[in-house]
């Protein structure tokens, strides 16, 4: 920034300077153009009659006829051809009468008339700043008084853009004098910041009117140090009351900052400890749901599926063996019917026998059928007996199956049931174990915080000492500071006598 | 040796009764039978064997005064040998042909009405078995017959 800042104060200047030869060229040449403002202006309304307007070239004022009305004006008369073509206004009917003297005008121009309307100015002596205006319907007429132009504008820029120049001077004087030994913003620096008096102490080779500047300066920063002395001193008598509970707050930190260190420690450790047997859990947990329950339940499985799946390979079996005990049962019954037939036979051959007519030797033959069939009679009966015994043992047995089937149905249903409870608990101990291994984490991140949280002790307990060392050193610069005070502040009592007694 | 006598065992209900089988025509099964009206309840009707009418009689209700159940093909009919009577009964099952020896046959030891309906009693198979005397039994008056205690007689 100070390398630069000689050049931005020289192209300010430079500006400067520049805008002021601008300015007063151009009201140079105003003046020499004639250019005026408008000082005065008034505006006659008329509803038809004939205004006469005299101007009076000795006493330059204007005499406006109105109806039976005369009004006096005061006219500073010129209207250039260049102001009427401005305004948009024709010079017809308007008077322009040169004026030696030069300077001022007055200007007479017809407004707002209503449509129809017809004015017209004409003159009416050649000798007097006189013109009249008739016109028909309502009409009003404007008359505006200029003041001539003035060269004071010009003279005032003059001067100012003179003052710039010599200020522009002096202080590209100061600063050639002062090249190579302080730069500006050096110089502001030591005077106002590092309160160097040396440079305001009056010097043989300060240009004119130095002098004046470093005195104003000196008393500037006079009343700054009146203003900062009050100040610091307020600021001690609080900074002195602030010390003492500040470092006593410091000391009590400092000693309960040591027993916060050691719970983080604790608590660090006990993070440590959670994490590993939340971890080892986690894996007991696992192995139990996994290995040994899927085995079980596989076994149970194999166990109870087995008699499932071949019953109806058993049923078949059962249905052929109750056929062929039903076939065997209507043979019986069959051979039973024949050995019925063959007793009655025989009874009946029995009977033929002993009649009267028969042969006695039949008889025998008889005897012998009766005995046959008996004898089959009883062998049926008994096969029947065993072939009912046999029908009622694979009811019994289907029975049994049949309840057998349906408590391994039950079973298996009881399986199925086990195996999505299984499913739940298997579930249930993932969820159980993410959840531990997201303990496990948060364990970690807490340890890793404590150990974040007892960096930041450890930085604050060094900060707390270095606050200590501060407090120290304020403590005694302020009590350096205070014979200073104490001067300074006689010195302005001094001051204040010596001053009222001026 | 020639046998004496030979007794027909049939089963009437749960008792085992005898008869001569010389008063015995046939036995055979029973297939159909045709109810008569206003006959006592022991004839059963009428029935039909290779073209011959026989009144059929029930047994169980004459003997034991119960009302059998006619089981068509189980039950067996046994046809006298009476041309006149011309009667047969309904019993439940024919068990065999006993062959007596002179002596065997024994007078019955209870007394009392429809004795004269039985030839008497033999032992059979550790038990005393009743015979019926056929003609004599369907040679009562058809009121008596329904009226007579058989049953005493029957063990």
């Amino acid at each position: 920034m100070e390398r630069y800042a000689r050049k931005i104060l020289l192209l300010t200047l430079a500006f400067a300077f520049l805008f002021l030869a601008a300015t007063l060229s151009l009201s140079f040449w105003v003046y020499w153009k004639g250019f005026s403002h408008v000082q005065w202006r008034d505006r006659i309304r008329s509803s038809g009659e004939r205004i006469t307007v005299l101007f009076s070239q000795g006493d330059i004022d204007a005499l406006v006829h109105h109806g039976g009305d005369t009004t006096k004006l005061d006219v500073l008369e010129k209207l250039t051809v260049y102001e009427c073509r401005r305004l948009g206004l024709s010079r017809q009917g308007i008077s322009v009468v040169e004026k030696k003297r030069g300077g001022g005008y007055v200007r007479v121009y017809q407004a707002g008339m209503a449509p129809g309307a017809k004015g017209e100015f004409q003159p009416t002596s050649s000798k007097h700043l006189s013109f009249s205006f008739s016109g028909q319907g309502p009409y009003s007429l404007w008359i505006e008084r200029g003041s001539p132009p003035s060269l004071y504008p010009a003279l005032f820029n003059f001067f100012l853009l003179l003052t710039i120049l010599l200020i522009s001077l002096s202080l590209g004087l100061a600063f050639w004098i002062n090249k190579g030994r302080y730069a500006p913003f050096t110089l502001w620096d030591r005077f106002f910041q590092e309160k160097d008096f040396s440079l305001m102490a009056p010097s043989s080779k300060d240009p004119p009117g130095f002098d004046v500047a470093k005195g104003v300066l000196r008393d500037y920063r006079q009343l700054l140090d009146v203003l900062c002395q009050n100040r610091l001193i307020n600021g001690e008598e609080r900074a002195g009351e602030l010390m003492v509970p500040l470092q006593s707050s410091i000391l009590k930190v400092k000693e309960n900052q040591g027993k916060v260190k050691q719970g983080l420690e604790e608590i660090r450790f006990f993070s440590q400890k959670i994490a590993s047997i939340e971890e080892e859990t986690g894996k007991r947990l696992k192995e139990i749901s996994y290995a040994e329950e899927k085995a079980k339940f596989a076994s149970l499985r194999e166990i109870l599926e087995a008699p499932i799946s071949r019953k109806a390979e058993w049923d078949g079996l059962l249905k052929k063996m109750r056929t062929t005990l039903e076939e065997s049962m209507a043979n019986l019954h069959l051979v039973e019917e024949v050995a019925e037939e063959s007793h009655l036979l025989s009874i009946n051959a029995s009977i033929e026998a002993i009649s009267e007519e028969g042969n006695k030797r039949f008889s025998v033959v008889a005897s012998e059928i009766r005995r046959l069939a008996g004898e089959v009679k009883e062998a049926v009966q008994k096969n029947q007996g065993l072939l009912e015994e046999l029908r009622h043992l694979f009811d019994n047995h289907g029975q049994l199956y049949n309840k057998l089937t349906l408590n391994l149905e039950d079973g298996r249903s009881q399986g199925v049931k086990l195996q999505e409870e299984m499913k739940k608990r298997n579930a249930f101990s993932d969820e159980v174990e993410a959840n531990l291994q997201e303990n496990i984490l948060l364990s970690k991140k807490e340890e890793k915080s404590v150990c974040r949280l007892l960096e930041l002790y450890d930085m604050e307990f060094a900060f707390l000492q270095d606050l200590e060392k501060k407090t120290d050193e304020v403590r005694l610069f302020f009590e350096r500071l205070q014979p200073s005070l104490s001067a300074v502040q006689n010195i302005l009592k001094q001051g204040g006598q010596s001053h009222e007694e001026k | 040796m020639l046998s004496q006598l030979e007794i027909l065992s049939v089963r009437v209900g749960p008792y085992i009764v005898g008869m001569n089988l010389r008063e015995v025509r046939e036995v055979s099964r029973f297939t159909a039978l045709h109810p008569l009206p206003k006959v006592p309840p022991f004839v059963l009707g009428m029935v039909n064997l290779r073209g011959e009418i026989w009144t059929l009689l029930d047994m169980k209700r004459i003997l034991l005064k119960e009302p059998s159940s006619v089981r068509s093909g189980e039950d067996k009919l046994l046809v006298t040998r009476y041309p006149s009577k011309r009667v047969a009964f309904l019993v439940e099952e024919i068990l065999d042909i006993l062959e007596l020896g002179a002596g065997e046959l024994k007078p019955l030891r209870k007394e009392g009405p429809g004795r004269e309906a039985f030839l008497g009693e033999i032992y059979y198979r550790n038990r005393i078995l009743p015979v019926l005397n056929l003609g004599g039994l369907i040679s009562q008056d058809m009121e008596n017959l329904a009226k007579i205690p058989f049953q005493d007689f029957l063990e």
